[in-house]
């Protein structure tokens, strides 16, 4: 049984292999018949993979991947510092709500990309500017989060604390414990689009990091060092998300 | 976030605290410590003089009609392709499984990842960026329609094959008006992206443009610029938004 249902795993797998085998054999002997530079626009897979095992054994791509998520991590563990506390206070308080209400709602339709010119001419090209960039692209999600959590607080469940001789720390302690999961969510949500922006941020001002891969690469027309870039970013971000609901289910199993 | 907008006099008192207190800042008290000041920080007032020169001579309606029509381009491009593609998964289970392999591989990777290689492809200009948006909205639309199919409850689809609809009525009358709120769904996330990842692919390859432009105030010295195409891009990504959801209200009066 254990086998066919691994057969059966793999076939749903094969309109993708039969994709990568027409690229294969296109790319080595039909394209270049029409283009000169046939390998330089559309290298074939296999020469994607070679260049991944180089790249892997003299450790630029580690190098790189580390570099960018240490970017992501400071600067979503930065906004998370101050986003959640700011939520939590906007969550509580109608006042502090409507008063930075329209503030933030001026702020946050501005995609994070956007803010790259602003932050160049403070910061320059630093590590900073790449932190600055996560931040505010990650700050709004885990503020909105966080706000929706401890708006969708079941006021029951306070009433039933209270009457069961809840002090104020016990009442705040429920309070986080009932907005946890929606905390959780806008975390998460917020490393995901983190690494997201971290290649765009990095394409335009880093030295370093796996956005600054390609962008090299498609400078010195390295074409198949772009497959291993775009598919190493793709692997990590869906790494990074897959550990990260595993440990929530771990840590949280409540949610 | 709705309840953004639903403010009251009052509430906008600590928006305009700011506001003044930034004009007081970048007037008076930074310049004192540091002369280039302007060059940095620039005040309030600065960025509504830059907004008006830019009005008055038309270059800022000429980048935001090129950024517009790139938009348009390429999410109608991407609707275009995933809605028939994601029904076509909805009817065949066969084709989807295929397919769901080959999406998977290719969804985990930031469409900012795609502007290297569409670069490569198209060069400087329009292509590449009406290439990288179809590219971030067309994976979401998909999925979304893929998952409207899905929530479309059997029992309706028995009632009414057990009434005599045909296929044709069946998808037309049933699957497709049961699917669409998913679908509307997944062109709101699709046009946000497409917004975000339009200004990353100007700021990288392009000559015109709000994010070009944005770029261009690095270069030229002007941060009120750079302030100024923030606030209009997060501005039409707003109105696009609200855009879609009026669309939504008037293709389906019944939600």
């Amino acid at each position: 049984m254990a086998v066919m249902s691994l057969m059966g795993r793999l076939s749903a797998g094969l309109l993708l292999l039969g994709i990568l085998i027409v690229w294969e054999l296109f790319s080595r002997f039909i394209f270049p018949h029409y283009e000169a530079s046939a390998t330089l626009i559309l290298p074939p897979p296999s020469a994607g993979l070679r260049d991944a095992l180089a790249l892997l054994q003299h450790g630029a791509l580690t190098e790189h991947a580390l570099a960018s998520m240490r970017r992501v991590y400071v600067g979503v563990a930065a906004a998370a510092v101050f986003a959640i506390p700011l939520g939590v206070v906007m969550g509580l308080s109608s006042l502090v709500f409507r008063q930075l209400g329209p503030l933030l709602g001026i702020l946050r339709p501005i995609p994070p990309v956007a803010w790259i010119p602003i932050t160049l001419l403070w910061f320059g090209v630093t590590d900073a500017q790449q932190y600055f960039i996560i931040f505010i692209g990650t700050f709004f999600p885990m503020l909105l989060n966080t706000i929706a959590g401890v708006h969708a607080l079941d006021p029951l469940l306070q009433r039933a604390a209270l009457s069961l001789g809840a002090d104020r720390p016990a009442l705040f302690e429920q309070m986080l414990r009932g907005a946890l999961p929606h905390i959780c969510l806008g975390v998460r949500t917020s490393l995901g689009l983190g690494w997201f922006i971290i290649v765009a941020s990095e394409m335009v001002s880093a030295s370093t990091g796996l956005g600054f891969l390609i962008t090299e690469a498609r400078t010195a027309m390295i074409t198949e060092r772009l497959y291993v870039g775009m598919f190493a970013i793709g692997l990590i971000g869906f790494l990074q998300d897959r550990l990260l609901s595993r440990l929530q289910r771990r840590m949280l199993p409540w949610i | 976030m709705r309840r953004f907008l639903s403010v009251r006099v009052w509430d906008l008192t600590t928006t305009v605290l700011v506001v003044v207190l930034w004009e007081i800042v970048a007037d008076y008290i930074y310049p004192a410590f540091n002369a280039n000041s302007r060059n940095i920080f620039p005040p309030p007032w600065a960025v509504v003089q830059t907004a008006g020169n830019l009005i008055s001579n038309g270059e800022l309606f000429h980048h935001i009609g090129v950024s517009l029509l790139r938009v348009v381009v390429g999410f109608s491009a991407a609707a275009l392709i995933a809605i028939p593609l994601g029904l076509s998964m909805g009817a065949w289970p066969g084709w989807r499984r295929q397919m769901s392999v080959v999406v998977e591989v290719l969804r985990p990777i930031p469409p900012f990842a795609w502007i290297p290689i569409g670069l490569l492809w198209f060069g400087v200009g329009d292509t590449q960026s009406i290439f990288v948006i179809f590219i971030a909205s067309v994976f979401s639309i998909l999925l979304n329609t893929v998952a409207g199919i899905d929530a479309v409850e059997p029992i309706l689809r028995r009632s009414a094959l057990s009434l005599g609809a045909d296929r044709r009525k069946l998808f037309y009358h049933v699957i497709l008006p049961a699917a669409l709120p998913q679908i509307v769904v997944g062109l709101r996330i699709g046009l946000a992206f497409a917004w975000m990842v339009l200004v990353a692919s100007e700021l990288i390859g392009s000559t015109s443009g709000l994010g070009y432009l944005i770029l261009d105030s690095r270069n030229l010295g002007l941060p009120s610029l750079a302030f100024m195409g923030m606030l209009i891009i997060g501005l039409i990504g707003y109105i696009l938004d609200i855009g879609l959801r009026t669309l939504e209200r008037m293709l389906m009066p019944w939600r």
